[in-house]
């Protein structure tokens, strides 16, 4: 089992690509690995409203961070998220990057 | 450091570091400066070692045309604005022998970005793998 | 004068952005309305954001904040509209905590309007 950290930046208005990735991440989940994924600066957009691929990485078993700054400087709200969401700090995020066993793909 | 020494870089070694940053998108396209300011600031906070090599646009961050400061803000005259160049030799400076931060030569040249801070190292793009094999992990961050 | 792409450098921009130059253009036009599209409809919610960040020791301030700008445009009398489903992307509070003067159209609601601009520009 390898152990993800897959951090999407782009997010929903961003085109197709960002969508794709958060169905890489589900795949993975599904398979059996331990995937989180960080949402970071556009791509907390797809934490809120529709968000139907967060949502589906959730089913699949997956985790899904969101980057606290990235948040309020788009001043969203935290009671508007997918439920199931974890709001955290980049420091959060280094810390799981330098884990071991952790592979990092930013996206 | 500054502009690459050629001679020097035949016997000097990329140092070890736990993660190496490949940060490829350029400034006033989306967040990713600063989330990758964030993130540097974050590793290096862990106590990590942390080398960001700087690809296309990236180079010109800390491009010595920036200055320090950015042009005066008509609106708030009396507060002094940052460049990335600031910053990123704020980041160099305060954290001895845990950051590095180097640039692609090849971009710099292309984007008339050759005159770097000194705090930073141009290397060739044909060595970059030297700073692959010298990091724990690898994070590519944005997108040429 | 329509926004549509979002958030582009708060640490490397300062007044060089899209929404200070919108001030600039409304002031040297005699007058422009103003609408946010996509992710940029988020710069007219109301914002608790605090546009810092902790580097090098230093506490860097001067980030650019579009939620304060965008104040600033509305205060100096620009028209800013934006699209009901623009606003519902970005969850269901969204609606409810637009700045005060922002107008919400629905659907389809801008480009009804272009006829009676004389010109439409993308920004």
């Amino acid at each position: 089992m390898v152990d993800y950290l897959l951090i999407e930046s782009t997010g929903p208005q961003a085109g197709p690509g960002g969508q794709r990735f958060l169905d890489d991440a589900a795949w993975l989940a599904r398979g059996g690995e331990q995937v989180t994924v960080l949402l970071v600066d556009n791509g907390v957009a797809g934490a809120v409203g529709v968000a139907a691929a967060a949502a589906e990485l959730l089913r699949a078993g997956g985790t899904l961070w969101v980057d606290d700054f990235s948040l309020r400087q788009r001043a969203l709200a935290e009671r508007d998220l997918v439920p199931g969401v974890q709001v955290v700090g980049i420091a959060d995020v280094a810390r799981r990057l330098l884990a071991d066993g952790v592979r990092a793909v930013w996206h | 450091m500054a502009s690459e020494r050629s001679g020097t870089d035949m016997v000097w070694a990329v140092p070890r570091t736990d993660v190496l940053l490949k940060v490829l998108g350029g400034p006033y396209r989306s967040e990713l400066v600063g989330t990758a300011f964030r993130l540097t600031q974050a590793l290096l906070d862990c106590g990590a070692t942390v080398q960001v090599w700087a690809c296309g646009d990236a180079t010109g961050l800390t491009s010595t045309a920036l200055g320090d400061t950015l042009p005066v803000n008509l609106l708030d005259r009396d507060r002094s604005y940052p460049s990335t160049a600031a910053l990123v030799r704020a980041l160099v400076t305060g954290h001895p022998g845990r950051l590095s931060w180097y640039a692609c030569r090849f971009c710099c040249q292309e984007r008339g970005r050759s005159a770097q801070i000194a705090q930073v190292r141009m290397r060739p793009p044909a060595r970059f793998w030297e700073h692959v094999d010298a990091a724990g992990k690898v994070l590519v961050l944005g997108a040429s | 004068m329509i926004v549509e792409r979002a958030y582009r450098g708060a640490v490397e921009s300062q007044f060089a952005d899209v929404l200070n130059c919108l001030r600039e253009l409304h002031r040297q036009s005699g007058g422009i309305e103003v609408a946010l599209r996509g992710l940029a409809a988020s710069y007219a919610l109301r914002s608790t954001f605090t546009a810092a960040m902790r580097l090098a020791g230093t506490e860097v301030d001067t980030l650019s904040d579009p939620h304060a700008v965008l104040s600033q445009l509305l205060r100096d009398g620009v028209p800013v509209w934006v699209e009901r489903p623009d606003l519902d992307a970005l969850g269901q509070s969204a609606p409810g905590r637009l700045l005060p003067g922002v107008r919400c159209l629905p659907c389809n609601g801008l480009v009804a309007r272009w006829a009676g601009y004389e010109r439409v520009w993308f920004m």
